[in-house]
């Protein structure tokens, strides 16, 4: 008899078409995918970073259908539990094979819970060096990230702007002196001299990762800040909020700043609003083109006398193998497989970013300005992202609020380091455990 | 009914009050239990009440609970607001249905999308400074959500102005569906004063001219009420 659908379904049709997709869909679920399916083992991979580098999931996608010696079942966590997914996980002992890890305290935590574990001897020593990983991976003499994409901490500056004020836009100021200069004839000619947006705070976070780096000669001398062996309270400590102080007295600083978040605040540079300020350098080709190459890159001024000081700031997002892997060797053959030239390619063709890996064919980048700053910030001598030290109470309760408020004229930059070294001491008396933690990864750190 | 019978409604309910105190309550007395441990990964050593120490001896902690507190102000003022705008509406001033619309609409948007457009107006160069400076109207050009001093006070307007909408709708239904002669009879006695002297002191003149040419027999408190005609002024 011919069906007429116009009827409907009755109420047990409908009960058993739905079980039947039900079982279906369940059953689809159980079986492994034949996209993913290889001979080798089932690895599990969790990471992160579509949501920063669109893109990055065609390459996962591209990679884990290509590799042949491992069935690779990625998944794409959300933002807010990269860190507690993973922690719960390894703790449950259900960790995944592979595992997304933002640098330094961002997964150092793990490292000490005893959740990751080193890669020497699973990954060859010459891959992890070349995917950049940075110093901030190391504790104990291990290193547990493999670099993936890179994230060149920089300052930028709109060559148009200079080029109105007078001034040589193709040479930007290199020490404080000459950047005050500079600031002065933009403000002469009508234009904010040096911002962005710190409403959301992170601005404040990356002018300390930049500035801090100005009066320290290693990463562990900052450490020492919050293991009590050093002391925001002197004078060279705190001397970058004091300077960003004096920025905002001299009106060198846009006016719109507290009321604007961060990245539209950059989004004021290429746009001509304002003429320096803060960025990082996945969005440099995007800028250039928008400006036509008149977007210049360059280190913060230099006024600081610590060996770190005038440094390009290099920072990396990587991935790791957890101690309760279930196939520790595979991961690591895969890790491998992702820093293989054709792999690293197919990260830029897919992103238009640059992998984090020192041998990545800078050939088909066109873009002189990008292949500029990748030659300074990811092929020459480098030095960690200091930010990525700090403590998340400190975080959220000293390195977000001092620059906001100096900023906006609340407090002075002595007065921020007062809030840090209360903020530091409360969070060293309530955390023992963490401080001696800290005090162990400054020797790796060069404290 | 017999006994079991009484527990039967109480089963019907049983699966989903499981599944409630599962999802909220679980998590809830996790989070409690939490609060007396040093949290180290997913769980650490019992620390007693060294957290709730710890938190109560910060400055931040104190200035956020006075910030809820001022945010509290803004209670009493939008029930004030949401009466006052629906008395108004309810009064049928011309356009009132099209002011409902717009009133409400504040209530229908998610706060998300809110949050997101007020940041845009409401920034130091945004559109609102920007008509107060087109009006020379500089020194109210203030950083409404830059400012620590102003940012408060911002978020309050915009709570009451988004809250409001629903207090609108709520007074204004009810106002609706009561007999306008309790309305009547609930308005103070100095506002009937008013409202009925009013009109008498207005027609006062003219019924008094219409009565020495003789042309009106009915008494002042007639014309006012039901609108008589006075010939004399006819």
């Amino acid at each position: 008899m011919k069906r007429n659908w116009r009827e409907g379904f009755s109420r047990r049709e409908l009960l058993k078409t739905s079980a039947g997709l039900g079982a279906g869909v369940a059953l689809n679920g159980l079986l492994p995918s034949t996209a993913a399916r290889a001979a080798g083992p089932d690895l599990n991979m969790w990471w992160w970073g579509e949501q920063e580098l669109p893109g990055l999931k065609a390459v996962v996608d591209d990679a884990v259908k290509s590799y042949t010696a491992a069935s690779v079942k990625p998944m794409l966590q959300d933002t807010a539990v990269v860190i507690s997914q993973f922690q719960t996980a390894a703790a449950a002992g259900e960790a995944p094979d592979i595992q997304f890890l933002w640098n330094g305290i961002y997964h150092m935590e793990s490292v000490w819970l005893g959740y990751l574990q080193p890669l020497e001897g699973l990954v060859s020593d010459q891959v992890i060096k070349d995917s950049s990983p940075t110093l901030l991976s190391r504790f104990g003499g291990k290193t547990y990230r493999v670099g993936w994409y890179a994230l060149p901490m920089i300052w930028i500056y709109n060559k148009d702007l200079y080029d109105k004020a007078g001034l040589d836009a193709d040479k930007a100021p290199a020490t404080w002196d000459e950047f005050l200069a500079a600031c002065e004839k933009l403000k002469s000619a009508g234009i904010a001299p040096l911002g962005g947006g710190i409403q959301d705070g992170y601005w404040g976070e990356w002018y300390f990762g930049h500035a801090i780096a100005q009066n320290v000669d290693s990463a562990g001398e900052v450490i020492g800040l919050f293991t009590g062996e050093r002391d925001f309270r002197e004078p060279k400590y705190h001397e970058h909020w004091v300077k960003l102080e004096e920025l905002k007295k001299a009106g060198f600083l846009n006016a719109d700043m507290s009321s604007t978040e961060l990245y539209p605040g950059i989004d004021l540079i290429p746009a001509g609003k304002i003429a320096a300020g803060q960025s990082v350098g996945a969005r440099v080709p995007k800028d250039s083109e928008m400006t036509k190459g008149r977007i210049g890159t360059m280190v913060m001024p230099v006024y600081g006398k610590g060996k770190l000081a005038g440094k390009p700031i290099f920072d990396s997002q990587g991935l790791g193998i957890p101690t309760k892997a279930k196939n520790p060797k595979d991961a690591a053959a895969f890790l491998e497989y992702l820093q293989s030239p054709e792999q690293l390619k197919l990260l830029h063709d897919k992103t238009g970013w640059i992998p984090a890996n020192t041998n990545f064919d800078l050939s088909v980048i066109t873009d002189p300005v990008v292949v500029d700053m990748w030659k300074r910030w990811g092929q020459s001598e480098n030095i960690p992202y200091l930010a990525n030290l700090v403590p998340g109470q400190f975080y959220e309760q000293a390195l977000l609020p001092s620059a906001q408020q100096v900023v906006e004229g609340k407090i002075t930059g002595e007065e921020a380091g007062e809030l840090a070294y209360k903020v530091a001491k409360e969070w060293r008396d309530f955390n023992p455990d963490i401080v001696e933690n800290y005090k162990k990864w400054s020797t790796d750190l060069g404290g | 009914m017999n006994h079991s019978a009484r527990f039967v409604p109480y089963l019907y309910v049983a699966p989903l009050v499981a599944l409630l105190l599962f999802v909220f309550g679980y998590p809830l007395v996790r989070i409690f239990e939490f609060s007396f441990k040093m949290v180290r990964g997913i769980d650490g050593p019992w620390i007693g009440w060294r957290n709730y120490d710890l938190v109560l001896s910060q400055p931040l902690f104190w200035e956020s609970v006075q910030h809820n507190m001022l945010l509290l102000v803004a209670v009493p003022f939008m029930v004030g607001w949401s009466l006052l705008i629906a008395v108004v509406l309810y009064e049928r001033l011309k356009g009132w249905k099209l002011y409902r619309v717009v009133l409400f609409l504040p209530y229908i948007l998610a706060i998300p999308i809110i949050a997101v457009i007020m940041k845009k107006i409401f920034q130091f160069n945004g559109p609102v400074n920007e008509v107060l400076r087109w009006l020379s109207l500089d020194f109210l050009a203030l950083d409404w959500i830059g400012s620590s001093d102003v940012a408060l006070w911002t978020v309050m307007m915009l709570i009451i102005w988004r809250e409001s909408a629903l207090g609108i709708i709520l007074f204004l239904a009810r106002l609706l569906s009561l007999d306008e002669s309790l309305i009547e009879s609930a308005k103070p006695p100095a506002w009937r004063l008013i409202s009925e002297s009013v009109p008498m002191l207005i027609i006062w003149p003219r019924w008094m001219m219409a009565r020495r040419s003789d042309t009106s027999s009915a008494t002042l408190s007639e014309c006012v009420e039901s609108k008589i005609a006075i010939p004399a002024l006819a």
